[in-house]
């Protein structure tokens, strides 16, 4: 079942949507109307052009140098909700993860850690040592601004925007991350 | 007569939301996570009104009242835990596909016993929240209506019950959505009606200023102790008392040295204009610590710093807000969600800090009885007598019952699922018998045990659930090396500490004495410990790693439009429609259907 996964170097350039090379062998497109007995995803060379080719996620989890690569093999794709489920198939095949997509998926939990774990240090410096702050030091309490305290201040008002802006730009930075890593799955 | 009806509107209003949204609700993802399609402003106003709680609505401001300045940590922690949510949890967490915190557990680590230790907690932590805030709902009806503290405890159950059973997370995320803006909106109204009534007063300024007094009643006043406490004098005052003091009868005008006296429940204490306010024991008497921080001491530093660490990481370890972001479409969603949900929270804790600060100068004598919790129900008629104040009252109350509502909604919702799909079997039938069993061992709870103030209470299960569920989900979605003997062991060992703590601390009240600082905000301690256990067993256990971890890893952190994403429950339970597609296509589950529904794909996928 996994052998063909690798296999669709030659249809890399069909562009999606184009009619069925022979449309007589192919009698419908519903997958749903097919005998119950077809395993899904089955090779089946000439019944319809692939759906979006060369730019399937799992592609990249294959080694590029397995004979998947052969040029005479062609891989078939019945219609879009298949392809779904050939995404799922790559998850049973990445319990047996080549070291490529391990890496990749590594470093994409490296990043967004460190994107993650970089601002709650930030925001814990910054609101954690404000009682430190006013234990050290009492003047501080005695300031105020415009009739109102600084503790009250500090404490009562600052912190909500403060802890908006900061998940504001930690979503900007998980997305901008996850963008990187589809795009580095579509390179390979 | 007023708050009555205010009352009455909200629990008809939220019946019939509730209604509404049950209507199509018949399968077990729509009463587990809404079939995890609702929008994230939706969810998010969701989200907030199930966080608001009587802990948010009545204690905030009954705290400040209280303990002052350092009382706002409390409304920080709730919204900063949004943040530490948001940065380590909602996107992961919501990619796993779990449908419940104990299914998160086995999908990461797949362990049944973890799981099984899993569904403990997340029934600890959410009775002992649950048990404030039908406590709380006594309480409010009692100060609105005068009827007795039970009856709105079994009035909250019951319309929580209902809404629940009717339809689950399906029927509560529209209730709780128009809750959130209930509670703004019954919160913000007052705050600007009675901070124009404060500024309008001519003595506005000079009652604001610091002094080393402690607070001095305006007027004369009789207040009557409904349970016994320990009050601090520090300005010598005479006063008449007929009750009893010290352990004895006294009926007579009697002149109080400063020092500490405990005073009998039903004594009632008369005071005269001008007279300064004794103040109960553990909180600051004089106006200047109120309005300066940390003038505790190395201990109430200590429970600061305490305090910031069960509230920061507490809330992404609560399951009735964990569960709320399964209802999240995708990761992506999940992440807007909480973000959305920072601006929602704080939004809402501006006003019930300004409350808490006018019941400061217009209801000190709350600081005698300790009922803070009921100093924004009171506000209202102290500052505005006669009819206006008797609606803003109103208002308030109404505001204070969707609190309860919501909240307890959203803890029945998320317990009732874990005990239903963990103990029994998952089926609509059984979430309906959990939901039964664990309302009414909640009620029977609330009406056994004595009430203390809510903030305390729900303070404790933030740090029981940042001991717990927090170290589980951090370590469990970023580090690959945890296994389930380590997890196990860390909540096990987080969360007895936690509980020790809390008996101890319940024992030494007993006692009359003020429990240590560390029994009562163990989060300090507790979490790091948590923490560090589960690192030590898992690399102790190393052989037990799952060899699945890269592949789970891969499919929390993964964008969403990769489609690793696999959920669970539609895997576990499916609808007619899915049920087709998980065993055409291995438990694959897209929202959006991409091809026709008909009967020839249901019969074939249930033949296979």
């Amino acid at each position: 079942m996994s052998g063909e996964h690798g296999s669709t170097g030659q249809d890399a350039g069909q562009p999606p949507g184009q009619p069925p090379e022979h449309p007589n062998e192919h009698p419908n497109d519903e997958p749903d109307r097919q005998p119950a007995h077809q395993p899904d995803g089955v090779w089946a060379p000439d019944r319809q052009p692939p759906a979006r080719p060369a730019r399937e996620p799992w592609q990249l989890f294959a080694d590029p140098d397995t004979p998947a690569r052969k040029p005479r093999r062609k891989r078939v794709v019945l219609a879009d909700s298949r392809r779904r489920g050939r995404v799922l198939r790559t998850i049973i095949d990445l319990e047996e993860q080549t070291s490529v997509g391990e890496k990749l998926v590594e470093d994409l939990v490296r990043t967004q850690a460190k994107a993650a774990f970089g601002l709650a240090a930030l925001v814990v410096g910054a609101l954690g040592a404000l009682p430190l702050a006013f234990y050290l030091f009492p003047p501080l309490a005695e300031v105020s601004l415009a009739g109102v305290r600084l503790p009250w201040l500090l404490l009562a008002v600052l912190p909500y925007p403060v802890l908006y802006a900061i998940g504001h730009w930690y979503r900007r930075l998980a997305e901008a991350n996850e963008k990187d890593f589809v795009n580095t799955v579509d390179r390979n | 007569m007023w708050g009555v009806g205010a009352l009455a509107f909200v629990a008809v209003l939220t019946f019939l939301l509730g209604f509404v949204g049950a209507r199509k609700a018949n399968t077990t993802p729509d009463f587990l996570v809404a079939r995890r399609a609702v929008s994230t402003t939706r969810n998010a106003a969701a989200i907030s009104g199930e966080y608001l709680s009587a802990a948010s609505f009545l204690s905030v401001a009954g705290l400040i009242l209280k303990d002052g300045v350092d009382a706002l940590w409390y409304p920080i922690g709730f919204t900063a835990g949004y943040l530490a949510l948001m940065l380590f949890v909602a996107a992961p967490l919501r990619r796993s596909g779990a449908y419940t915190l104990p299914d998160f557990a086995e999908a990461r680590l797949g362990s049944t016993r973890l799981r099984h230790w899993c569904t403990f907690f997340v029934v600890c932590i959410g009775v002992l929240y649950l048990v404030p805030q039908l406590q709380s709902a006594g309480l409010t009806l009692t100060t609105a209506t005068r009827l007795p503290t039970w009856v709105g405890t079994a009035v909250v159950s019951a319309v929580v019950v209902v809404n629940v059973l009717g339809g689950g997370m399906r029927a509560i995320t529209l209730v709780q959505a128009f809750q959130y803006w209930a509670k703004l909106l019954a919160i913000a109204v007052p705050t600007f009606v009675l901070f124009a009534v404060f500024l309008g007063r001519p003595d506005a300024g000079e009652q604001a200023q610091a002094s080393d007094r402690p607070p001095v009643l305006t007027e004369a006043k009789t207040i009557t102790l409904p349970e016994s406490v320990r009050l601090q004098v520090t300005e010598p005052i005479t006063l008449t008392v007929h009750g009893v003091v010290r352990g004895e009868q006294v009926d007579a005008r009697v002149y109080w040295a400063p020092g500490s006296y405990e005073v009998g429940a039903g004594t009632e204490l008369d005071f005269t204009a001008g007279s300064t306010v004794p103040v109960v024991e553990g909180s600051p008497t004089r106006s200047v610590n109120w309005l300066t921080p940390q003038t505790g001491g190395f201990n109430e530093l200590f429970q600061t710093y305490s305090l910031i660490f069960a509230t920061f990481l507490g809330t992404m370890g609560l399951p009735h807000v964990l569960v709320r972001f399964y209802t999240n479409p995708d990761g992506r969603a999940a992440r807007g969600t909480a973000l959305h949900v920072l601006s929602l929270l704080g939004l809402f804790y501006l006003f019930p800090t300004v409350l808490g600060v006018l019941s400061r100068l217009f209801l000190p004598e709350l600081l005698v009885t300790g009922k803070t919790d009921t100093a924004v129900l009171m506000l209202p008629e102290a500052m505005l007598p006669g009819m206006a104040g008797q609606i803003l009252g109103a208002v308030v109350a109404a505001g204070a019952f969707a609190a309860f509502l919501s909240t307890s909604s959203g803890l029945l919702v998320s317990v009732a699922g874990v005990v239903s799909t963990d103990i029994l079997r998952g089926r609509v039938r059984e979430f309906r018998w959990a939901t039964v069993l664990t309302g009414a061992v909640a009620v029977s709870l609330a009406l056994v045990l004595p009430r203390s103030d809510a903030s305390m209470t729900v303070a404790m299960s933030f740090a029981l659930a940042a001991s717990t569920f927090c170290p589980l989900l951090v370590l469990g979605i970023w580090w690959r090396g945890l296994t389930w003997v380590g997890a196990v062991s860390g909540m096990v060992t987080g969360g007895g500490l936690v509980m020790v703590a809390m008996v101890g601390s319940v024992l030494s009240s007993y006692r009359g004495s003020e429990p240590h600082a560390l029994l009562q905000q163990p989060a300090l301690v507790t979490v790091p410990v948590a923490f560090l256990v589960m690192v030590v067993v898992s690399k102790a256990t190393s052989r037990l790693l799952p060899e699945d971890v890269s592949r789970v890893l891969l499919r929390m952190h993964a964008p969403d439009r990769l489609g690793f994403m696999r959920d669970r429950d539609v895997a576990r339970f499916g609808t007619d429609e899915e049920r087709a597609r998980a065993a055409s296509g291995g438990g694959r589950h897209r929202r959006l259907t991409l091809r026709p529904r008909s009967r020839t794909s249901e019969q074939q996928g249930d033949e296979k």
